[in-house]
């Protein structure tokens, strides 16, 4: 029954990092598949299109930033055999990791619907650039939250 | 260092002057015209005179890329791919186009008999196609048509129980057709019917779609098929082996003439381009006025030019129009104009804002180092930049982002050995005095970096106000710009002081702590509340003015990405490195599948990193850093100027 604990910190630890990684992976397909069509038509916007595809990027890191904090906090990291996290504690590293991860998972997908619209306006004038990074990076501002909460939570155990 | 200052001109030149006093302008890139035709259905009195030539050396040109040698890519980036000519030089190309257009009619005539040729080719080839599958055709084609018959070639699928000529029989004979089928195969027949049936009431009769079959046009010739197959494929034969000449004329042209004929259609479209300005302007039958942004900084040089050239050509200075904003170029010191390509990722900022070049420049190269953190990566972005500045003769823009990429290579190493990153080796494996160096070690302990990244964060912010605060002191605005960023600046001051009261490094009693945060959030309140009209208007935007207190927020832990990638490059140079400590034991190769797996790995690695850290690094100066300061989105100025991709100009 002493292993229940590190399971639950592991399955929260999988969990943040890959619904973090699952919005990215939407979102960056959609701002992707948008900006290669520009791209196909203006080759010379390839830059500006790589950083807007590479918004919706963030909830990915955010993701893996959160599944080591738990990791570091649970101990687990760095552990030498002797550790041992019980049942309540482990529910706790795992719902602490929920903000990061549904945050991420929804804002990196609405993100990436955002950033290919941007870059339809950026397609139409490059002088909107500052813009359309400006309204992809609103929908971010909730992915930040959830590291937030999800922080607060964990030095709160 | 900043901003380019900008005039609006007015240009006027002689019709006959135009060329040479454009061309001195195209040479120093230092006017964006305006079109200020209002006739542009009016006569024109200038004329490109190489209309007609640029698009057939153009034309020649890109047939014979096709039988260029082929050069390595080792040449290519040793002796670069550019022609080395003086302004002189210029000159004298552009004069002397009778030789161009001479090489010119001769390749054209080249590519017409290709062309000829090309098309005997597919068309005996063609017939040699349907010889083949009527081989078996023991009838002359001569005889196809008589007096009363004519044959049809009908072929079907194979797919149906009949045999196609059970089946046209059937449906001849239903028909009451006189006919007579000659079976090749049971997909293939010839059949003879009378000539009053034509090829629609045939296809009727048949029901060609529903049946699958197919009324095939018979092969060209007299003879039997078999014997026309030998005849053709002669000819064919025959028709290649001219072929085979012509390419080898036409690698002889490219060889000798491709190289001139680039650089003379790179020539020619430079003045294409000067010529293409002249609809913008306004012309009498002497004299063109031509309207446009002209680089201030460069003004005294091309007045220098004019005069040295004898081109009577005159600037006049011009006031902009109300809510006119000049195009934007940014100018600064070699040391930091590599990491003008960052701002130009962005795209220019306002006409009156600051250039943020300078700024981002040391935050750029300090996230791109804790972004990648790795000695031994950042050894390979030096070692390969250095190659490329050193050793090719690569264009400005490569070299330029050579340059960059030194920067953000030593920054790797640097931070590297603070973090102890070594292609991902185990810190407690490496020597002594490595150990000595590192001060942070991001696996292990991850939250003084996370920490440290956070902190970066509220630096660069702060810094972006007090460039907001400077900017708008530059425009006269310096009391608006302090009531914007001011009680922020105390806000974030404050918020430190409680941080380093809370690690207990300074001494300050918690309630004082709490007065001042509440006097910062006053300030905010009374100082946004100024910007609204009426009461409800002060009200909603002291509001709006706390609630930007979220996007700092926001701004600030997004730095947490810095820890995040660092993480990333480790761990993968780490995971490198345990599989090819795996394989290491396979016996006998051994050593070369690690060895292998090593340098696929850690290039790999290199390269998915490097990415990752470069977007996130300018993604960090683009949203966080930017937003504080720059208010306008520039057009960038975009002047009369030459793209050399054949030519490179030397001095004299």
């Amino acid at each position: 029954m002493e292993l229940t604990g590190t399971i639950l910190v592991f399955v929260g630890a999988a969990i943040t990092a890959i619904l973090g990684f699952l919005g990215s992976v939407v979102g960056m397909g959609y701002a992707g598949q948008a900006a290669a069509g520009v791209v196909g038509e203006k080759p010379s916007l390839f830059g500006k299109m790589l950083l807007m595809q590479a918004l919706p990027g963030s909830q990915g890191i955010y993701g893996l930033v959160g599944a080591f904090l738990i990791l570091n906090f649970s101990g687990v990291l760095g552990n030498d055999g002797s550790l041992v996290i019980s049942t309540a504690e482990g529910w706790q590293y795992l719902i602490a990791g929920l903000p990061i991860a549904l945050s991420g998972l929804l804002s990196g997908i609405y993100q990436g619907l955002v950033a290919a619209s941007g870059i339809s306006l950026i397609a139409k004038d490059e002088s909107n650039t500052g813009r359309a990074v400006t309204l992809a990076a609103m929908v971010e501002t909730w992915a930040i939250f959830g590291v937030l909460i999800s922080f607060i939570l964990l030095i709160s155990i | 260092m900043a901003v380019v200052p900008m005039e609006k001109v007015r240009l006027l030149v002689y019709a006959k002057d135009v060329d040479a006093a454009l061309d001195v302008v195209q040479r120093d890139s230092a006017l964006e015209f305006k079109s200020v035709n209002t006739d542009e259905d009016g006569e024109e009195v200038v004329f490109f005179p190489n209309e007609q030539l640029l698009p057939r050396v153009q034309h020649v040109v890109n047939f014979l890329s096709e039988y260029a040698p082929e050069i390595s890519l080792w040449r290519k980036l040793r002796e670069g791919t550019r022609v080395a000519l003086t302004e002189e030089g210029v000159k004298k190309r552009l004069s002397d186009t009778d030789a161009v257009e001479l090489v010119v009619k001769d390749v054209e005539a080249l590519q017409v008999e290709f062309a000829e040729l090309n098309e005997k080719i597919d068309h005996l080839a063609e017939n040699y196609e349907r010889l083949l599958e009527w081989k078996d055709l023991p009838l002359r084609l001569a005889d196809f048509k008589t007096k009363r018959t004519e044959t049809v070639l009908i072929k079907g699928g194979a797919g149906t129980p009949k045999t196609v000529g059970e089946l046209v029989s059937d449906k001849l004979t239903d028909a009451e057709v006189p006919h007579s089928i000659m079976p090749l195969s049971d997909t293939h027949v010839a059949v003879a019917l009378p000539k009053e049936i034509e090829e629609t009431k045939l296809s009727e009769l048949l029901e060609l779609e529903a049946n699958e079959l197919q009324i095939v046009t018979p092969p060209e010739g007299k003879e039997t098929p078999e014997v026309e197959l030998v005849a053709v494929l002669e000819r064919l034969s025959k028709a290649r082996g001219e072929k085979a000449l012509l390419i080898d004329q036409a690698e002889h042209f490219a060889i000798s003439h491709l190289r001139n004929l680039q650089v003379a259609a790179e020539i020619l479209s430079w003045q294409q381009a000067r010529f293409a300005t002249v609809k913008h302007a306004r012309k009498t039958k002497y004299v063109l006025v031509f309207e446009g942004w002209l680089n201030a900084n460069k003004k005294a040089v091309i007045e220098a030019d004019f005069k040295k050239n004898n081109t009577p050509a005159v600037f006049t200075k011009l006031e902009p129009e109300e809510g006119e904003e000049p195009p934007v170029e940014i100018e600064n010191s070699p040391l930091i104009r590599p990491f003008e390509a960052v701002t130009r990722l962005y795209g220019m900022p306002g006409y009156h804002d600051l250039d943020p070049t300078p700024f981002l420049a040391a935050f750029f190269f300090l996230f791109f180092g804790m972004s990648l953190t790795d000695v031994g990566y950042g050894l390979a972005l030096v070692v390969a930049s250095i190659f490329i500045l050193r050793f090719t003769k690569a264009t400005e823009a490569t070299k330029s982002f050579a340059k960059l990429l030194l920067y953000i290579g030593i920054a790797t190493v640097l931070v590297g050995m603070l973090f102890g990153g070594y292609f991902g080796v185990s810190p407690d494996k490496l020597p002594p005095v490595l150990q000595k160096l590192q001060m942070f070690d991001p696996i292990g302990d991850p939250l003084p970096v996370f920490y440290l990244a956070l902190a970066l964060g509220v630096f660069q912010v702060m810094v972006g106000m007090i460039i907001k605060i400077y900017s708008e002191y530059k425009n006269g605005r310096l009391l608006n710009g302090l009531m914007d960023e001011g009680p922020w600046l105390f806000t974030f001051g404050v918020g430190i002081l409680y941080v380093l009261n809370s690690i207990n490094y300074v001494n300050v009693p918690e309630n004082v702590i709490a007065h001042l945060a509440i006097l910062g959030a006053v300030l905010i309140v009374i100082f946004s509340g100024r910007n609204g009209e009426g009461i409800i208007g002060k009200i909603i935007s002291a509001l709006a003015g706390l609630y930007a207190g979220v996007g700092h927020f926001s701004d600030v832990l997004s730095y947490s990405r810095l820890l995040a990638l660092g993480l990333a490059t480790s761990a993968l140079a780490f995971a490198v490195n345990l599989i090819a400590g795996m394989v290491v034991d396979v016996p006998y190769l051994g050593f070369i599948l690690a060895a292998a797996i090593l340098l696929v790995g850690h290039l790999f690695t290199l390269a998915i990193n490097t990415l990752g850290a470069f977007v996130h690094s300018a993604r960090l100066q683009f949203v966080e850093f930017f937003g504080k300061f720059i208010t306008g989105t520039g057009k960038e100025f975009k002047p009369l100027s030459r793209t050399e991709n054949y030519v490179t100009i030397v001095d004299d």
